[in-house]
């Protein structure tokens, strides 16, 4: 290809975004064949253009037709010729067509460079037009009512003898929709003779075109693809010529419209697979499994699935929507819950076959992990908010009362206890021998864990309430004055960051990043090596959940209500799942599934790719504690003052 | 307690809207007073010597940021450091070592070159130590009637200067880093800007762009990426490819529709789906990682990667024998021995820390 032929191939995206024309068009008054007056440009196209004219043969009464002008951009002589007879064959096509959906061909014929077309005028409006136009998706009736439409004419094009006609340019700008609210399929510019073996010419329009035709193939399964491109659009609002070619799996249209039935999305999901043989064989099979979905479908009830119901391969990823019925069956029963004597707002730990988890009746519970059975407890001067952090034999954890509690896990009895200048939220971390922690002094603490004796505090200037991340060396902290400060493990600052609020998530370190959220509503990325800040991810509400980060992804919740998935890498959107209370819980991830708890009183269990609902467990209060998964089981606490087990 | 660096305005700034041109004074970020720096060295209890917190610290781990204020309060790790590179004989003890080379070519087909770049690098030594930067930028512009040259001009232009005003000078005025708009939003808004400028409605006019824009800042690089140019990092011998291209066959191959063999003579191989200029809604890539201890960045437009294999690429990026301009220049002209169909363009920088 000539370096001249690639600039257009490149620039043509854009030339189509603009729609129009660089060619003289006819001006009103002006006469074709001395029987045409041209009224009016009903549209324009690529190198194609549609008048409204008057037939000036019919002096009595106004007769109006529709005259499709093809110019002729070959300058070769042959190539010319083969341009009008291409024109001439698709008039012939046409004119052999008798369908009401398709307008009548009245006559053609060629002036110098350009081909004529009378049609049959059709009084309406396209349906890209209608889109356009109006701000909100059409109803489900109404959309389900033209997609029937729709298919009755393609089953009329498919069933074409000896070949069947592929319409090849499906989209709404070539559906027009008269006053009698009835659908007629337009502009048959590229419709080509269905030939088997005949490689034919990329045309098309990028967005609603399948696939294949990129490859040079036209069959009825193209024409399918094009109706469930378009429904999609139609449905969804989302053009396709403005999204990433064949995306509309990653778009799924409950997403953004979730009246429209499951059985109707699974449909369209299905006429959208890469693979033709994996989408409805033609039109009439298509249009049987619309009338299956009947009214009672639009008006929510669902009949029961057939073997229609999941479409195979790309399509049945697609077709798994979040789905609006909770399935509480799976984590509906409980392994066993404990009651403590008060809320259960902190997050438990397991380890030795033991679970600790703190309550708001100040104590410290040891449980057995399997049977949920009380081991031990023990009781600080006042609440224990934090998660106990385990190093070997030892336990620690902060209480509201000023003291880091030094446990032993076998029998909860104190080793030794360190009191700090304020009330301790932030959950101890032990490394090298030392264990840190936060204080709402407005210090970092770092204590030698055998001696219980104070190695160093660093000043934070405000109260730290969120747990340190201990890195290989440096402490990462998050301050109540919104600041995220870098300390190496002699106790000095590197660097600071200043978001606009409170920063109580934990910071978690990956890939020389640290992700954390803050009260301003903001999830951060920060270079670890000089606390500037990479991106940032803004949700609705405070960020008080700490993130989890597994294979790229940063997981973490919201005041907002949503539990997000972002991008580590760019901060970008993978999905969120919205549930009916705050996510102020921390989310954990094992085995490709997120747990996390809202203040609507449930645990949530979703798929970590896609963000589904595998199962969710009521409680009867809320659940701001994080959930710990070990060996299949969820322990986590409710303000219901239970702390439950739950199979993973 | 202090709550001077707390602002009291909880509302946040306006999500940036497409098409709109950024503001990049948010005030809500000019807002927040310089970080106070925390007391050092505010230590209750000092360590053994052989505690083994004191003998976590790596060189590669003073960052500089804050300015010359705190180097002075952090004199202890800095001191650290020599200490340490002094008592490893043979570890490296040089400044990190950052070289960039460039070079666009029109090639024997075209008339004219409607390719752009920008090449910098910047390091710093002696009493100002800032970490090293350097910025790769390559345009590829669309578009008749020279449309497509001023596009890519335009398009490296505006980008480049931003990303040095915003991220580049306040690093040598040594502003506080931590107070200044995530590096990501400057990228996007960036491009964004570039694409709002190119933007003309008129179809006459109509023209864009590709944009790949590669900032490194001290291991950290950051990526801009719309269109069809590539980043690719070469690391320990491998090449991986950094970008993806918007173009059609790129989704036909993501589809199973085509084989990489098919799309190298697709008709449709240069059809972008996505272009600066393209106006409202543009969507702009962007990635950050860590970059590995040495190895290369080779930011090209398509007239380079359509024409030279990856095998080739990477064969010659491991060239011990020539200068990173040398390899450069192999690369080009291999492209132009390929054919040179098209604009031929090549940035390179070479770093090892």
């Amino acid at each position: 290809m000539s370096g001249h032929t690639t600039r257009q191939l490149k620039s043509r995206l854009l030339a189509e975004r603009t729609r129009h024309s660089r060619h003289a068009q006819l001006k009103p008054g002006d006469v074709l064949q001395e029987r045409y007056e041209i009224i009016g440009i009903l549209g324009v196209g690529g190198f194609s253009c549609v008048y409204k004219a008057r037939d000036l043969r019919f002096p009595q009464v106004t007769r109006i037709c529709a005259i499709k002008e093809m110019i002729n951009l070959a300058t070769d002589p042959q190539l010319r010729e083969i341009a009008v007879r291409s024109f001439e064959r698709e008039a012939g096509i046409l004119a052999t067509l008798k369908h009401p959906a398709i307008p009548d061909v009245y006559d053609y014929f060629t002036e110098a460079d350009r081909g004529y077309l009378v049609l049959e005028f059709i009084q309406g409006k396209d349906l890209d037009t209608l889109i356009a136009e109006s701000p909100a998706p059409p109803p489900v009736e109404t959309v389900l009512d033209w997609a029937a439409q729709i298919c009755e004419v393609l089953t009329y094009l498919h069933a074409r003898k000896p070949q069947p006609v592929v319409f090849r340019d499906l989209k709404p700008s070539n559906l027009m929709l008269d006053v009698r609210r009835r659908i007629h399929i337009i502009d048959f510019n590229i419709a080509k003779v269905f030939q088997q073996d005949a490689k034919h010419t990329m045309m098309g329009t990028e967005g609603y075109s399948p696939p294949e035709q990129y490859r040079g193939e036209a069959s009825p399964a193209g024409d399918i693809y094009a109706l469930g491109a378009t429904l999609h659009h139609l449905l969804t609002g989302q053009d396709p010529r403005m999204e990433v070619p064949f995306s509309f799996a990653e778009r799924p249209i409950h997403a953004v419209n979730p009246q429209v039935p499951p059985r109707f999305v699974s449909i369209i999901n299905r006429c959208l697979a890469y693979d033709p043989a994996e989408r409805y064989a033609d039109a009439m099979a298509l249009a049987e499994a619309l009338r299956s979905i009947g009214p009672a479908g639009v008006n929510g009830s669902e009949p029961a699935a057939d073997a229609e119901g999941q479409a195979p391969g790309q399509a049945a990823a697609a077709a798994a929507t979040p789905t609006m019925v909770a399935p509480d069956s799976a984590g509906s029963q409980p392994l066993w819950r404990f009651r403590c004597e008060d809320e259960v707002r902190a997050n438990p730990v397991v380890a030795q076959g033991l679970v600790f988890v703190g309550a708001y009746d100040n104590n410290l519970y040891a449980l057995k992990a399997d049977k949920g059975e009380f081991v031990w407890k023990f009781p600080a001067g006042d609440g224990i908010a934090g998660m106990p952090e385990i190093h070997k034999q030892l336990l620690f954890v902060g209480a509201a009362d000023g003291y880091l509690y030094c446990l032993k896990t076998a029998t909860g009895r104190q080793n030794w206890r360190f009191k700090a200048g304020g009330p301790i939220y932030s959950s101890p971390k032990v490394a090298f021998d030392h264990v840190f922690f936060g204080c709402d002094d407005g210090h970092l603490y770092a204590v030698n864990i055998h001696s219980g004796r104070l190695a160093w505090k660093a000043v934070a200037d405000y109260a730290v309430r969120s747990t340190p991340f201990v890195g290989e060396e440096h402490v990462f902290i998050g301050t109540e004055g919104g600041t995220v400060q870098c300390i190496d493990l002699g106790g000095n600052a590197l660097w600071q960051f200043q978001a606009r609020r409170a920063v109580t998530s934990t910071p978690l370190v990956a890939e020389e990043m640290v992700f954390l959220g803050s009260m301003d509503n903001t999830v951060y990325a920060l270079d670890a090596s000089s606390g500037w800040a990479i991106w940032r991810f803004r949700t609705k509400r405070p960020v008080i959940s700490s993130p989890a980060i597994d294979d790229g992804v940063v997981y973490i919740g919201s005041a907002d209500g949503n539990l997000y998935a972002l991008d580590m890498y760019s901060g970008r959107q993978k999905w969120a799942y919205q549930t009916e209370g705050q996510v102020t819980s921390s989310p954990a991830v094992a085995n490709g599934s997120v747990y996390f708890g809202s203040t609507d009183g449930h645990v949530y269990c979703l798929s970590a790719r896609k963000g589904e609902l595998l199962w969710r467990f009521a409680t009867e209060g809320y659940v701001v504690s994080s959930p710990v998964v070990v060996d299949g089981i969820v322990y986590v606490g409710s303000t219901d003052r239970h702390l439950y087990a739950l199979p993973a | 307690m202090p709550n001077k660096t707390h602002p009291s305005r909880t509302d946040l700034a306006p999500e940036r809207e497409n098409g709109v041109m950024p503001d990049h004074d948010d005030p809500l970020e000019r807002e927040i007073e310089p970080a106070d720096i925390p007391i050092v060295g505010d230590a209750e209890a000092v360590l053994a010597d052989d505690d083994p917190l004191e003998r976590e610290i790596e060189p590669a781990d003073i960052p500089v940021v804050g300015g010359p204020e705190a180097n002075h309060t952090n004199t202890k790790p800095l001191e650290a450091v020599k200490g340490r590179a002094a008592a490893q004989p043979g570890a490296p003890v040089d400044q990190p070592v950052l070289l960039v080379t460039h070079r666009s070519e029109t090639g024997p087909v075209r008339d004219h070159n409607e390719d752009a770049c920008v090449a910098f690098a910047g390091q710093s030594d002696g009493s100002l130590v800032t970490m090293p930067v350097a910025l790769l930028v390559v345009a590829d512009g669309m578009g008749g009637h020279f449309g497509g040259q001023e596009a890519s001009r335009l398009a490296a232009r505006l980008v480049a200067s931003q990303i040095l005003s915003h991220i580049v000078q306040p690093m040598l005025q040594a502003q506080d880093l931590s107070a200044q708009a995530p590096v990501q939003d400057v990228l996007i808004d960036a491009v964004q800007s570039a694409n709002y400028q190119i933007h003309n409605p008129h179809p006459e006019h109509e023209s864009g762009t590709t944009l790949t824009a590669a900032l490194i800042i001290g291991r950290r690089l950051f990526l801009a990426h719309v269109g069809d140019s590539r980043a690719y990092l070469l690391t320990n011998g491998e090449l991986t490819q950094l970008t993806k291209d918007h173009s059609f066959i790129q989704r036909l191959q993501e589809t199973g529709q085509l084989s990489p063999m098919e799309a190298a003579s697709h008709p449709q191989r240069n059809v972008l789906y996505r272009a600066v200029g393209q106006g409202p809604g543009l969507d702009v890539d962007t990635s950050t990682r860590q970059l590995p201890a040495s190895g290369q960045l080779l930011v090209c437009s398509d007239g380079l990667w359509g024409l030279v294999s990856e095998t080739l690429i990477q064969e010659t990026l491991c060239r011990q024998d020539l200068t990173i301009a040398e390899r450069n220049d192999r690369l080009v002209e291999a492209a132009i021995a390929a054919g040179g169909y098209d604009n031929i363009t090549s940035v390179l920088a070479s770093f090892s820390w």
